[in-house]
């Protein structure tokens, strides 16, 4: 099992309780999790990537339950097996297309030993996903942000990170540039070792996933 | 991290380098304070040397100093040229010069001596007096001038000059029947020297026949100066005396003998402790321009601390994507850390190339305007020191935008 969710409940503030039912995502799965503005799902995403203390329930990730990790063994467990791709501003300004997609490499001495070299990887998967090798050299404020959110997925797949977790990542894309970039990310994934677990409110990309669940 | 920081650095190349910018300016005031401090002290220490004792009439040892070296204040009374020849005759005694002081020119003191003062009296690093045109004077009649006077009052070899009786520079007070050439025109040096005039005692003296009480009651117009008795111009009475020992290991003795000197009241100061003691006095002023350069340094960092903390405002997202990829909260506090580093760095660097360079232009005019001779090693031990201590700070004033990056949540800046 990749990632585990079990009675999960996360405390907002002196009122307000989200629960969540439990997942269980193993190699391969596809998870959408959908929802009306409100209803949690950036938290569930946030607890999953270990941002937010949990108040009750049980998370782990690669049979490592999230309680028993100290903060700094929880920065390596996302920096080793974690891709995140955000809504929108995922990479950092100041520095190329490439630069930004390799960032993972820095923070995980794993995935590096997954990527004999980093560049031409970059390149391959920027190539899988339209990007050329000038585009990527760009500074990341010089790409269009379907580009932006490409290079975005390149970083999260780099070193094949067992889990994917995506915020609306099409929500600032065209219906056809949002299916290219699906048919992209779906093509980019590892069935034998990777899950994916997706946010988003646009129930037309909900025929790529193998897994649903609807925030109420 | 040392790599993805200075990345980020160059990003924001135009803040960081106002902020490098003010931060190298206050290390460039404080360091130059610092030289320049002690460049006049050193001056000031060396507005005379070579001279062990300085003997006047009885007296307090800064009054004392101040008129018989820096020509400031009067003199309370004379001592008689018998005493001088008294002094002379001492076993420990190897030579003395007698100044005799009163007279001015356009403000400026008139120092009446022998010939042996430019070789007796050294200045800065037991130097002679240089000139830097002409000669020492020679004849009743010649004036030799310091570099302050020669600049101000724009004179050159062969100009004619009349002094003033006193100080007060008032027409009727004129010794304006009787003309000085001038003859030589001394070196700047930083001390007292540049001010004044000096003549020779026999011309003081003949400037001063027919004069009774500050009157002039004859004229020396149209009499044969060459004619006038050697006697006549031979001095009764002068102001203060130069003393050289012929053993530094004697001087206090010799200086107590002279405090005891029994034919005349008649005080003996050791010149360098006197001066020492003078330039503590004045430490205040000193402290002040230190005060005035570490309140720069001051703002500089917390103008660095401000900028920190407003471009950390800007770069939430930046750190919430490198928190998202595993970056540990301590190794982004250590990267903003580093770029705070990286620019005190440099700013030190910079200080001290252009503090060098800068000395290295400004020595010639320095020394001939001001009289300083500033030093010209690339960089003193003491302002190494003081450098760490610089980007010590520029460290410590990281901590703060460190611990707010630090303390952070990753949740912030991830929705």
């Amino acid at each position: 099992m990749i990632l585990e969710v079990r009675s999960l409940s996360v405390n907002l503030g002196k009122t307000v309780m989200l629960s969540y039912q439990d997942i269980g995502l193993s190699a391969g799965d596809k998870l959408l999790v959908s929802g009306a503005s409100g209803s949690g799902k950036t938290t569930l995403l946030n607890a999953v990537a270990g941002a937010l203390p949990t108040t009750a329930g049980q998370l782990s990730l690669l049979d490592q339950p999230f309680e028993e990790l100290s903060s700094r063994q929880l920065d390596k467990l996302r920096a080793d097996h974690m891709g995140i791709v955000f809504q929108q501003l995922n990479l950092i300004p100041y520095l190329t297309g490439l630069q930004n997609a390799a960032l993972p490499l820095r923070f995980s001495a794993l995935r590096r030993t997954r990527v004999s070299d980093p560049v031409a990887e970059v390149v391959r998967l920027g190539k899988l996903l339209g990007l050329t090798e000038s585009q990527l050299q760009q500074k990341a404020n010089q790409l269009s942000v379907g580009q932006q959110q490409r290079v975005a997925v390149i970083r999260a797949f780099l070193g094949q990170p067992e889990l994917i977790l995506a915020d609306e990542p099409t929500s600032a894309l065209d219906p056809v540039s949002r299916d290219r970039f699906l048919d992209d990310v779906m093509a980019l994934m590892d069935d034998k070792r990777q899950a994916l677990l997706m946010i988003s409110h646009d129930p037309a990309v909900s025929s790529y996933f193998n897994q649903r669940i609807e925030l109420g | 991290m040392l790599g993805l920081a200075l990345t980020a650095l160059r990003s924001r190349l135009a803040i960081s380098l106002l902020v490098g910018l003010s931060i190298c300016a206050s290390m460039v005031l404080l360091l130059s304070v610092d030289r320049i401090k002690q460049a006049a002290e050193e001056g000031f220490a060396q507005s005379i040397s070579g001279v062990d004792l300085l003997v006047g009439a009885r007296t307090g040892e800064l009054d004392l100093l101040l008129y018989s070296v820096f020509h400031v204040g009067q003199p309370v009374s004379n001592i008689t040229t018998q005493t001088a020849d008294d002094i002379r005759a001492i076993p420990m005694v190897d030579w003395v010069i007698p100044i005799s002081l009163g007279d001015s020119h356009k403000g400026y003191r008139v120092t009446a001596t022998t010939p042996d003062y430019f070789s007796k009296v050294k200045l800065r690093n037991d130097q002679v007096m240089s000139f830097t045109q002409g000669r020492a004077f020679q004849g009743l009649n010649e004036v030799v001038i310091g570099s302050e006077v020669a600049n101000a009052l724009k004179y050159v070899l062969g100009d004619k000059v009349y002094l003033s009786h006193g100080t007060s520079g008032l027409p009727d007070s004129a010794h304006d029947d009787f003309a000085f050439e001038v003859v030589g025109i001394l070196e700047p040096t930083g001390t007292p020297t540049d001010r004044v005039l000096l003549i020779d005692l026999k011309g003081f003296e003949l400037i001063h026949l027919g004069w009774k009480s500050g009157s002039k009651l004859m004229s020396l117009e149209g009499k044969a100066v060459d004619q006038i008795p050697a006697e006549l111009l031979e001095s009764k009475s002068v102001t203060a005396l130069y003393v050289g020992s012929k053993s530094r290991l004697q001087l206090l003795r010799l200086k107590r003998s002279l405090n005891d000197y029994n034919q005349e009241a008649l005080s003996a100061v050791l010149p360098g402790a006197a001066l020492s003691r003078m330039w503590r006095l004045m430490g205040t002023a000193e402290n002040s321009i230190k005060v005035l350069g570490w309140l720069v340094l001051l703002i500089s960092i917390v103008s660095m601390i401000s900028t920190s903390l407003a471009s950390l405002e800007s770069r939430t997202r930046e750190m919430t994507i490198l928190r998202s990829l595993g970056a540990s909260p301590l190794s982004l506090g250590i990267m903003v850390m580093i770029e705070s580093l990286i620019i005190s760095v440099t700013a030190a660097v910079v200080a001290v190339m252009l503090l060098s360079y800068v000395s290295a232009l400004a020595s010639g005019y320095l020394s001939s305007e001001f009289g300083f001779t500033t030093t010209q090693q690339f960089i003193s031990f003491e302002e190494v020191k003081l450098l760490i201590i610089i980007v010590l700070a520029g460290l410590m004033s990281s901590l703060w935008p460190a611990w707010r990056v630090y303390r952070q949540q990753l949740t912030k800046g991830l929705a």
